[in-house]
């Protein structure tokens, strides 16, 4: 991808709001691209400026208003419907009846899919399997769901192996973490992050039919009997739903994605039962003994306190300077917030065990219009440090912060571990999938020995990279593009290890071969091309 | 478990009283927010969300449900304003120390009426999808029904409408000397 295409879509990808491949492909521009990064950045900037606008206030005086102008406009238009039934009555209800019944049940795919959307949004209850499969995998479970009349039970799960379990009581919704014997009490109630109607499945199909182009086809389900094939495709993403055409409820789904022009079924789930009797204590969490348990307003407003105030200053050109927030996770990793000076700073981080830390300038994270930047060890330490020091410079100017009391935490995954969205919307840059932070620091490591002429270290960190992300049902493979595939074959080679090269630069053309990349970036397909007849 | 805005609708249009109290509970601080961002200022917000409610009354039974409920009342708001019913006033949103909350950050304040005054040098169609997106949190989608316009057109407003901002914003902060 090029820059100015890129440019032109960072804010729809700022918002979510890109399909599948063109998500990916700004990702690794992004990624690749500082000027394009630093785009991102202001744009996100401007955006956080409008979100922390006060939110304004209406007054008592508007709602009396508008509710007497209410009553009084319903008690005219009661005489009035009192009037017209009379009248229905006399010349011919039934007519009117039935158009009613006729607008309602349009016969086009679109207004039958918009029938199985009300439908689900209207279910009592609900039951449903997902499954993953990426590209060269096999099927994997990973979450399995319950809902009964605004209570719901998720859990996540990997190859059988549990790995979340979320429940919502109809007041609370609490999360149990199993790794980390943590659960956190949050009083939301929106199912999946969605606006609350009937169970996720309604939201899910909103979401795909407004925009879709839908295709409606008759099949026979496994017993004989007749099911609508409903087929919506929005740009690079398909989702194929199966419904009872006598309860128009979705019964089975499947989710392809197209990668290089091909589609490839990447998820779905093969059997969503409805109105079965549920368990009642499914929707109650019991804190397995010895838990923790933590209300997440409290923790929010004690984080917010806390990082408002700080934990260190220092001076920057007679300006005060702030640490927000300096956070070591149990792998090692560090994550600082301060105020002042940031985009195009170098940032250094040295600690009292003498570890070498690279800072991951390609991935990173937004806190407001804070700088921030997380610190990656080249080997994990085995044992906590007892200071650290934090360097920002550019030219002759620097400031530095000393930190004795860093916040740890248990941490793993790729997550900046503070509350997100508060106060300045902290949300952390990954490629996604549980095996997020794995593959990123394979990827940093990788990069790092490649740089220091370490080929054969950097081919170890690649071989954790690639087993991760091959292994993971969560991870995107758009994020393993041609040019990655191109750096990990180079690696290998100049490593002495020749069949993994090849194979490497092999995946990479399979990658590149009908996809963007052929028009946009084709030097990369003739340069993985030359790479393989090098090695014969 | 509380009720949802269709059945809502339904009982309102039933005549019941406590269904529409429900309804305005639920939508009029978002309703208000959107108003008073739109019209620039406190008293044409209040004007231009009571005549969109007054608006929603009236019309409610041609509510057809394609879409939620508050897109639909956040339609009929943004028509209204186009209409010309309400234009904003540049000059209610200077930097009036009365117009400050007390209690809160002053500098926060001072950079929320920037914000603010920089939207409303924002072309009108810039400035809605802006405030439908980053300020009431509508998707894409929804902003198009809101609107008037295909999704594509939302997309590329949005991405000029941030540009734009960026520029008032840049602009008025190096006039002022102050660190980008």
């Amino acid at each position: 991808m090029k820059c100015e295409r890129a440019r032109n879509e960072l804010k729809a990808y700022l918002d979510g709001e890109l399909g599948a491949v063109t998500r990916m492909a700004v990702g690794l521009h992004v990624r690749r691209c500082p000027s394009c990064r630093a785009e991102k950045e202001a744009l996100q900037m401007v955006a956080d400026s409008l979100t922390s606008l006060p939110v304004p206030r209406p007054s008592e005086k508007l709602r009396q208003a508008v509710i007497g102008a209410a009553r009084a406009q319903r008690a005219s238009v009661r005489r009035r419907l009192r009037a017209w039934a009379l009248a229905a009555v006399v010349a011919g209800g039934s007519v009117i009846a039935l158009s009613i019944v006729f607008l309602a049940r349009p016969t086009t795919a679109l207004g039958a899919y918009q029938r199985m959307v009300a439908a689900a949004a209207e279910v009592k209850t609900c039951h449903m399997v997902h499954w993953m499969q990426p590209p060269g995998s096999t099927k994997r479970e990973t979450s399995e769901s319950w809902y009964d009349r605004g209570k719901w039970r998720i859990e996540t799960k990997d190859d059988g192996k549990l790995i979340t379990i979320q429940v919502y009581d109809g007041k609370m919704s609490h999360f149990y973490n199993p790794q980390t014997n943590t659960v956190t009490l949050n009083a939301f109630d929106q199912p999946f992050g969605t606006p609350f109607r009937g169970f996720g499945v309604s939201a899910m199909l909103e979401g795909i039919g407004s925009e879709a182009a839908v295709k409606l086809t008759k099949e026979r389900g496994p017993d004989g009997g007749e099911l609508s094939r409903f087929e919506a495709t929005r740009r690079d993403e398909r989702y194929v739903f199966l419904a009872d055409p006598r309860t128009e409820l979705p019964v089975e789904f499947q989710v392809y994605g197209r990668f290089g022009g091909r589609w490839q079924l990447i998820g779905g789930s093969d059997r969503i039962e409805y109105d079965m009797p549920t368990d009642p204590s499914l929707f109650v969490l019991t804190p397995p003994k010895g838990a923790a348990v933590s209300d997440k307003a409290t923790t929010d407003a004690a984080w917010r306190q806390q990082y408002e105030a700080g934990m260190a200053r220092t001076k920057s050109d007679d300006e005060e300077v702030v640490l927000r927030d300096f956070q070591v996770t149990s792998g090692g990793d560090a994550f600082a917030i301060w105020t002042g000076a940031g985009k195009g700073w170098q940032k250094k981080l040295t600690d009292s065990l003498g570890t070498i830390y690279i800072w991951s300038r390609g991935y990173g994270f937004q806190a407001g219009g804070d700088p921030c930047a997380w610190f990656v060890p080249v080997t994990p330490p085995t044992s906590r440090a007892e200071w650290y020091v934090l360097t920002v410079e550019s030219g002759d100017e620097a400031f530095s912060f000393r930190v004795t009391k860093p916040v740890w935490t248990e941490a793993r995954g790729p997550v900046y571990p503070t509350p997100r969205h508060e106060p300045g919307k902290v949300a952390f840059i990954t490629p996604g999938g549980d095996s997020g932070l794995t593959i990123s620091q394979a990827r940093i490591r990788a990069g790092y020995w490649r740089d220091k002429d370490n080929f054969r270290k950097a081919a170890q960190y690649y071989d954790q990279l690639l087993s991760a992300a091959l292994a993971d049902p969560g991870y995107n493979p758009g994020y393993l593009d041609p040019f990655t595939w191109k750096d990990i074959g180079s690696v290998y080679e100049r490593a002495g290890m020749p069949d993994k090269a090849k194979d490497a630069y092999q995946r990479g053309l399979k990658s590149a071969e009908g996809s963007q990349y052929e028009e946009q970036e084709p030097q990369v397909l003739d340069e993985l091309r030359a790479a393989l007849k090098r090695l014969g | 478990m509380a009720k949802s805005d269709r059945r809502l609708i339904g009982e309102c249009l039933a005549g019941s009283d406590d269904a529409f109290g429900a309804l305005f509970d639920r939508h009029n601080q978002a309703l208000y927010g959107f108003a008073r961002h739109l019209s620039g200022s406190d008293a044409d917000g209040e004007d231009l969300c009571q005549s969109a409610w007054l608006e929603a009354i009236r019309s409610i039974n041609s509510f057809r449900g394609r879409g939620s409920f508050r897109a639909w009342l956040h339609g009929i708001a943004l028509n209204l304003h186009r209409d010309g019913l309400r234009r904003p006033r540049l000059d209610l949103v200077a930097l009036d120390p009365e117009q400050r909350d007390p209690h809160g950050d002053p500098q926060r304040a001072a950079e929320g009426a920037e914000v603010r005054a920089a939207l409303l040098h924002l072309e009108a169609e810039h400035r809605e999808v802006l405030i439908l997106h980053e300020l009431q949190g509508f998707k894409y989608r929804e902003i198009a029904q809101i609107v008037g316009c295909p999704i594509g057109t939302v997309k590329s407003r949005l991405h000029y409408a941030v540009a734009a901002l960026r520029n008032v914003l840049g602009a008025e902060r190096s006039a002022q000397g102050g660190r980008p």
